[in-house]
């Protein structure tokens, strides 16, 4: 039964949707007013559910009862749980915050709300929900919401398409997905995560090839909705959705959902999959770095960026760490947030002063000295920057020093997922570093005078200052000492992997080191030669994203045509010919039949009626009024009866 | 004396003769002349037939039938001449004025 105690998670569930609801239906031309005051409600619920909610409680209702088969549909609140509601639901508010003006003149605002409302319940669903199927069912309202708000803008034809491509791209993780529920639930008769966790599958008699697989499937489950390789391309194309809803959704959220999924069954998980996870984490983490660095669209560098990023908190599961996992999510999420409002911050500027037609604001070669024009945005995109590169003092330091050192630690990967570790670390510092200083410094950009809104600004600052690591622990130099671990209860799971000094300054000086390459080559415009260099090898490769686009036209869509080709061919040439013929023969034999009809049957009946009417014929003649034959016939009368008289 | 059978063989033909007539011809007044040849053919069997009759009924019999024909053909003759007043056919094929 319902305790008071669940009240709490059930509001903070369903306020959402109530929001979502209230937002399209009542309140329409105010309905970020309405967004707005829901999340701060579903926040300030969220922290006081930290305090007043005691961790590792729930509750089960039985949904379906088939033959001994019970579904049961739940909530169940823990750390993980209460953690992820806070920093989603601080997400949503500032994203919504900054909505109202993004968005201010676009004519579908309340359904823009209502969407992020619908999201935001589903998001809740998935964080709160205690068994797989319940999860399960989030996991595709997710997909769902995400796929009307890339596609938001629906008239226009990049949006719509790409709103497909990640539709169809999560479809094909949603197979893993359902295929890890039928192994546990055939194996296991119960799809509650807590009790499929003590019932300890990895050491159970499950068959090892099938223990496998359905590690795999709830990967893949992950590398779908968290792009990873290689599945990784739907999310660099939908940021043709609006700006907060990328930081919302394609940053700090639903691409977090897939990670988040794989704490909460990291003990169901084998060790053979976890080497698959960390290769596959190592090689999205190296992949998304290296193709950031030839994009030109701002939103296309910070996706490429998430991309690696979520590689990063993948490989930490595959190094047998979630909690570092978490950790990164957290303030992968705050930062990328900030990083992404920033962005929209820089978009929403351009749109307003800008009024070519053929001109691009998310188009970074339009783009330059910045830092004067808008200083808030400056001030918020350097901190998230620096938090994301990886520097001593931001959260970003914090969390990916974490994954490093499980990394260093984890035996059974293999030693070139710790070398893409690495070198990602350099990469990102170097993308972003390009990025910065070709967006905020060099020439000064034509414009007039222009003030960011206070909407832009206050959520900025938040997200920037929770990008700064005093947040999460008092020595910002031992990410061990955070206050998160200790809720999650894994500080001494982390301790154990951390062993090396070497770990740190290695880090700390590769970005440092990308940060001077990159600043060294757009700001002070040296090393111009051994660039052009690197630029002619690689600039094709990264530009493409490793043309796995390209791949996947070539093998998915021609692939599909050219199948769709010969079965058009079967069906012409073999069906349609045996159609034909059986139609044909059908002519045939009902000329023959006709033939029968006409001269058979048709024929007796004429026969018929021809006998008929000449009898008829005949014996009409008696009567036919003539009284000398009827005088014949009544002599020839007489005269018979003489006949037979004698 | 002329044996009786001669009589009736003369009857006898006269009245095929007559039936003949009335069954073939198409002109009105020779039918009606077929009948008179029919009615003087009974004639000559009943006076054939009185002559061993003291009574003399037979020939009695046919002097009214004589007289009956004659009266007969004289309405027979009458109608005919009517008809062909009105209509201008005597042949009785395209009598058919009363043809139901």
């Amino acid at each position: 039964m319902l305790k008071y105690t669940d009240i709490l998670p059930l509001m903070i569930l369903l306020f959402p949707l109530l929001s979502a609801i209230s937002s399209y239906f009542i309140f329409k031309k105010r309905a970020g007013i309405a967004a707005v005051f829901f999340s701060a409600l579903v926040l300030v619920y969220s922290i006081s559910a930290v305090f007043f909610i005691p961790f590792n409680t729930g509750f089960e209702l039985d949904w379906i009862t088939v033959g001994n088969h019970h579904f049961e549909i739940g909530l169940y609140y823990d750390a993980l749980a209460g953690l992820m509601l806070v920093v989603v639901s601080i997400v949503a508010l500032l994203v919504s915050i900054f909505s109202l003006e993004y968005m201010k003149h676009d004519p579908g605002q309340p359904r823009y709300f209502a969407l992020l409302g619908l999201f935001a319940f589903s998001m809740y669903g998935i964080v709160l929900s205690s068994n797989l199927l319940l999860t399960f069912i989030f996991w595709e309202l997710v997909g769902f919401s995400s796929y009307l708000l890339i596609g938001f803008w629906f008239e226009k034809e990049a949006p719509s398409i790409s709103s497909l491509k990640a539709f169809l791209m999560n479809k094909i993780g949603d197979i893993g997905f359902l295929l890890g529920i039928f192994i546990l639930f055939a194996f296991f008769k119960t799809l509650n995560i807590q009790d499929l966790i003590t019932l300890d599958p990895v050491h159970s008699s499950i068959p090892g090839t099938l223990l496998i697989m359905m590690g795999l499937g709830l990967f893949l489950a992950a590398v779908g909705k968290s792009a990873q390789f290689p599945l990784q391309a739907w999310l660099p194309s939908a940021m043709t959705g609006p700006t907060p809803v990328s930081a919302l959704i394609h940053a700090a959220t639903m691409v977090a959902a897939g990670v988040y999924l794989m704490v909460r069954v990291f003990p169901l998980l084998a060790q053979e999959v976890l080497v698959v996870i960390g290769i596959v984490g190592g090689l999205t983490a190296f992949m998304g770095a290296f193709a950031a660095f030839a994009q030109n669209d701002i939103k296309k560098v910070l996706a490429y960026s998430t991309v690696s990023q979520l590689g990063y908190m993948i490989m930490a599961i595959g190094a047998g760490l979630p909690e570092a996992a978490f950790f990164h999510l957290i303030t992968h999420a705050f930062f990328k947030a900030g990083l992404f409002l920033s962005a929209g911050s820089i978009i929403h500027y351009y749109h307003d002063t800008r009024h070519e037609a053929d001109f691009d604001p998310q188009d970074i070669r339009n783009m330059g000295g910045l830092s004067r024009v808008l200083p808030s945005t400056f001030i918020a995109f350097t901190l998230c920057m620096l938090s994301l590169a990886g520097l001593p003092l931001f959260s970003g330091f914090l969390s990916k020093e974490l994954i490093l050192n499980g990394l260093m630690s984890a035996d059974h990967l293999p030693g070139y997922v710790v070398f893409f570790g690495f070198v990602s670390v350099f990469m990102t510092a170097a993308y972003m570093a390009r990025l910065y200083f070709k967006v905020f410094f060099n020439q000064v950009s034509a414009g007039g005078k222009y003030s960011e809104a206070s909407m832009v600004k206050w959520p900025l600052f938040c997200l920037s200052l929770l990008s700064i690591a005093f947040i999460f622990t008092v020595n910002p130099l031992n990410p061990s000492g955070t206050w998160i671990l200790n809720m999650l209860g894994a500080v001494q799971n982390v301790t154990e992997a951390q062993h090396s000094l070497m770990v740190p300054i290695l880090s700390i000086g590769l970005a440092l080191s990308g940060l001077m390459i990159s600043y060294l080559y757009v700001q002070k415009e040296l090393l111009k030669g051994p660039m052009r260099l690197v630029k002619s090898m690689v600039h094709g490769v990264s530009n493409n994203n490793f043309y796995l686009d390209q791949m996947y036209h070539f093998m998915i869509v021609e692939g599909s045509i050219r199948v769709a080709r010969l079965a058009s061919w079967w069906d012409q040439k073999v069906i349609d010919r045996g159609v034909n013929y059986i139609g044909g023969s059908q002519v045939v034999l009902a000329y023959l039949v006709s033939w029968i009809d006409l001269r058979v049957v048709d024929g007796l009946i004429h026969l018929m009626t021809r006998l008929v009417s000449f009898m008829g014929h005949r014996t009409r003649q008696v009567q036919g009024g003539n009284v000398q034959a009827y005088l014949a016939w009544a002599v020839a009368g007489v005269l018979l009866i003489f006949y037979f008289l004698n | 004396m002329i044996p009786i059978e001669h009589y009736i063989v003369f009857s006898a033909i006269l009245l095929v003769i007559g039936l003949m007539i009335v069954l073939i011809k198409r002109n009105v007044i020779m039918i009606l002349a077929g009948i008179e040849l029919i009615l003087n053919a009974a004639n000559i069997n009943l006076v054939a037939f009185s002559q061993h009759d003291p009574n003399l009924s037979g020939q009695m019999m046919s002097l009214f039938v004589i007289v009956v024909a004659v009266a007969e053909s004289a309405v027979a003759l009458a109608i005919v001449y009517q008809i062909f007043r009105h209509q201008e056919v005597s042949n009785v094929d395209k009598l058919n004025e009363l043809n139901g």
